[in-house]
């Protein structure tokens, strides 16, 4: 997007009370993952899918691994059924030729494979990819969550990492985890990590054929609800490199053994602490809420987001975050299952949300989708969160359905004024899971790397073209923790004021652009930007350039 | 939602059977000799005298083909569809073109569970009477039951084909287009059964419900209240709607009309689950967290299996 003079800057102000932005801009993207060199090879288990974990996919991190400015690309793969099994028997895992991949943005839309050059391989079935400065040695470090062993890759800051999970007190018994989220729940500028198990792995009789289950007349693999749940997990980090499980004494523990997929700190009800909300499969969402004193409280039920407007539980997979209406508090969407709508709960007070859905159009336009990746993204700049999601069914024959289909389409639902609506893309269908935006090439439009669950990834490089602004933050904490998560930005320009948080977790599986983002349509003047440390220090810059990422330091 | 909708079915079924085997057919005529007692009381439906008097008439003559046929619909309206379709099946071993008999095979397959083959019985109903606009209806229920909403929605537009005033033919092609998210279509459904149940004298609340329902998911709450107000109007003491309305007038902000409702719904049935969690929605968008909270609870409590 363009640079405009001051003169163009003051004539989009004034225009700016009466528009929205450039309405003419059509949603562009196109899949550049073949000459950007983003060749990678996703596996799932078998094509037939006779077995759950055949299904769920896997998860795409972004990470500026040597602070070169550029973001790079970590992908995290599955595996196979075979191997599983011979790993749940006891047989001591090789590293799998394909299971991580990690890809250094070269700039110029270019990548490089330096997965083995940077040390990494995951010798188990892979889920979940995240990323976080966990000891604020001012180097991203790698959490690959497996239907195995976790492993923890410490960023050396040579672009070569270790994988440290066992020292840094991470279980080493085998689990099936799926999302993770960093963040610091009791401020003491440690990131501290909130891990969701989805089954028992071993409450799976891999010695018999797999089960035959009805799904609407259909025959596939049997879903969760008669498997024992695999228990979330709250680490807390000690601040020497180690973390210690206090899930009990936290109160967060997963009573119930719910089937947990996505986990994302965030403070929900402002009182300056962060929360953890949790999605979970085919049963009541959990929303723990931080009381400040170490220990949380489940109130998902009483807060409006444990079920949908119905009173009824969804299969939630994947979380979207995101002020989409501009009331100041942060709404969140689940994906679910199709033949059912993705519900988006809109913050009403502090720590109370209202199923929304209906009124902003996404019980008809989510119904025939299975969603999993989502999250809320300025594509267009026009100042509106979109909505997108990676959708794409678990049950290959169920086209026969007639209601729904195996591969669908990667959708983007455009914003108007709270209302959504899907924007054509041409892109597509394929069974989606894992993705992630994020602005590769710093152009001022977001970006977004989406996995299959088996085959090549896209890489959608944003080709929307507008005259629209943009403005991008980079925090860095120096008191707080040092990925600033927790960090509240606000804007504010011609009349509109706009904010986000610096979150991990969400999406599914996944982890997005580190940074903020904020599309201003046609303002083209941010008057003042104020940071909310989450050490409690107030910044506030003023006039900060735009169309470009601002890097601050707190101070 | 979509599925509580259709949670009376069966009983809906069986009713609407009883009215479907009017003695229509030609070849199930009233028969000559010992089955006219029998014949009377089923007019009657004094099923357990129809019964014993088929008994007495398959004693006196075994191989009474009529009997067979009669003994199983008798047995059908008794629910007693194990036994009712054995002798739909003896009956259709010796006049397998009988399409009135696979029409109540087919439903005691039905509510047997055995959709698979109470499938195939309709479909060959079906092809035995190609004008019966009901045989097509209930081959498309139960092919909505079976999540075949393709082939449910070509059934209920085969009925409505052979009877354009089906107010349930058009209630259910809605509730199918619904299931496969052509909301547009289903909307259009709905409306044309309303219209056509207008000119009815005996009334169905339905197409108002479904129509209601509908329109709150496409974020219509005041069109969603409208219709449902309507669907109350027909049978006023209908929880499901009347939970339906509060949740269509609290998203149009009408907060007392919708408290006043559920209120008065939790007085008459305190242990309403979905009118606890709709009242407590309620409460919140009224700022009343602590009520709001104790109906919350309630409704966990309530909905613990």
């Amino acid at each position: 997007m363009r640079r405009r003079t001051p003169l163009f800057a003051g004539l989009v102000l004034a225009c700016a009370v009466i528009s929205n932005g450039d309405p003419s801009g059509v949603l562009r993207f196109i899949d550049t993952a073949k000459e950007a060199g983003l060749r990678a090879e996703m596996i799932c288990g078998g094509s037939e899918k006779h077995w759950i974990m055949e299904a769920n996919g896997s998860g795409v991190a972004v990470l500026d691994y040597d602070n070169d400015g550029l973001l790079d690309i970590l992908i995290v793969n599955g595996s196979t059924v075979p191997r599983l099994i011979r790993i749940l028997a006891g047989a001591t895992p090789s590293p799998a030729a394909n299971g991580l991949y990690l890809f250094h943005n070269l700039g110029h839309g270019r990548f490089s494979d330096v997965t083995a050059k940077a040390g990494l391989s995951n010798s188990y079935w892979g889920t979940g990819a995240n990323t976080a400065d966990f000891n604020n040695d001012g180097f991203v470090d790698i959490l690959v969550t497996n239907i195995g062993i976790d492993l923890l890759f410490r960023n050396n800051g040579d672009g070569t990492f270790a994988e440290i999970g066992k020292s840094a007190g991470l279980s080493r018994e085998i689990h099936w985890h799926t999302g993770s989220a960093f963040g610091d729940y009791d401020n003491d500028g440690n990131p501290d990590l909130y891990i969701a198990g989805y089954v028992d792995i071993r409450s799976i009789n891999f010695g018999a054929a797999p089960g035959v289950c009805d799904y609407r007349g259909i025959s596939g693999f049997c879903g969760p609800l008669n498997l024992k749940g695999e228990r979330d997990v709250l680490l807390r980090n000690n601040g020497d490199g180690t973390f210690s499980d206090v899930t009990e004494r936290a109160k967060v523990v997963d009573v119930d053994a719910r089937y947990g997929f996505t986990a994302v700190f965030e403070d929900w009800n402002q009182d300056g602490r962060p929360d953890i909300f949790v999605a979970n499969d085919s049963g009541a969402n959990y929303l723990y809420l931080n009381f400040g004193d170490g220990t949380f409280r489940e109130s998902a039920l009483v807060s409006g987001v444990a079920f949908n407007g119905d009173g009824r539980s969804q299969a939630n997979m994947g979380v979207a975050v995101g002020d989409y209406d501009h009331d100041g508090k942060l709404d969140l969407l689940t994906t679910t299952f199709s033949e059912d709508y993705f519900p988006l709960f809109r913050q009403i007070s502090p720590g109370y949300f209202e199923d929304v859905s209906a009124a902003a159009g996404l019980v008809a336009a989510t119904t025939p989708y299975l969603g999993w990746g989502t999250g809320f993204a300025d594509f267009d700049n026009d100042g509106e969160l979109d909505l997108w999601v990676a959708n794409g069914h678990v049950y290959p024959t169920v086209g026969k359905l007639g209601s729904t289909t195996y591969l669908q389409p990667f959708s983007v639902f455009k914003n108007r004024r709270g209302r959504f609506s899907e924007a054509p893309l041409g892109l597509p269908k394929n069974s989606y899971r894992g993705a992630a935006t994020a602005d590769f090439d710093n152009d001022g439009r977001m970006d977004i790397a989406v996995l299959p669950i088996g085959g090549a990834p896209m890489l959608l490089s944003n080709r929307t073209e507008n005259r629209n602004s943009w403005i991008g933050f980079s925090l860095g904490g120096t008191r707080s923790n040092r990925d600033a998560l927790g960090a509240r930005v606000q804007i504010e320009g011609c009349n509109r004021k706009w904010f986000d948080t610096v979150r991990n977790g969400a999406g599914y599986l996944s982890r997005s652009d580190p940074r903020l983002h904020f599309g201003l349509g046609s303002c083209g003047v941010v008057e003042q930007a104020s940071i909310f440390w989450p050490s409690g220090k107030r910044q506030v810059l003023k006039n900060p350039a735009i169309d470009r990422y601002i890097t601050v330091r707190e101070p | 939602m979509r599925y509580l909708r259709q949670g009376a079915s069966c009983a809906a079924l069986l009713l609407a059977l009883a009215e479907l085997m009017e003695f229509a057919r030609a070849e199930d005529a009233v028969p000559p000799g010992s089955l006219q007692p029998a014949i009377v009381f089923i007019r009657q439906r004094d099923w357990k005298r129809a019964g014993q008097a088929l008994d007495r008439a398959m004693e006196q003559s075994p191989e009474n083909l009529q009997a067979l046929y009669w003994k199983s619909y008798v047995l059908f309206q008794t629910g007693n569809y194990q036994a009712s379709s054995a002798f739909a099946s003896r009956y259709l071993e010796r006049n397998p073109a009988s399409g009135e008999a696979r029409k109540i095979l087919g439903l005691d397959y039905f509510m047997l569970g055995r959709s698979a083959l109470a499938e195939a019985e309709l479909l060959q109903a079906g092809n035995l009477s190609p004008a019966d606009s009901d045989v097509r209806y209930y081959l498309g229920r139960i092919q909505f039951e079976r999540h075949n909403l393709p082939a449910a929605l070509q059934s209920f537009q085969s009925a409505i084909a052979l009877d354009p005033k089906s107010v349930r033919g058009f209630n259910h092609l809605g509730q199918t287009y619904e299931g496969l998210a052509r909301f547009e279509d289903a909307g259009a459904a709905y409306r044309k059964a309303i219209e056509l149940d207008r000119q009815q004298t005996k009334r169905s609340e339905w197409p108002y419900f479904n129509l209601g329902v509908l329109s709150l998911k496409e974020g219509r709450a005041e069109d969603a209240a409208n219709w449902l107000r309507e669907a109350l109007e027909r049978r006023p003491s209908w929880s499901e709607a009347t939970v339906q309305l509060a949740a269509a007038l609290g998203s149009a902000n009408q907060f007392k009309e919708a408290r006043q409702l559920l209120d008065d719904l939790l007085t008459a049935d305190p242990k309403n689950a979905q009118a606890h969690y709709q009242l407590a929605r309620l409460l919140v968008r009224m700022q009343f967290p602590d009520e709001a909270r104790r109906h919350f609870l309630r409704f966990a409590e309530l909905k613990q299996p």
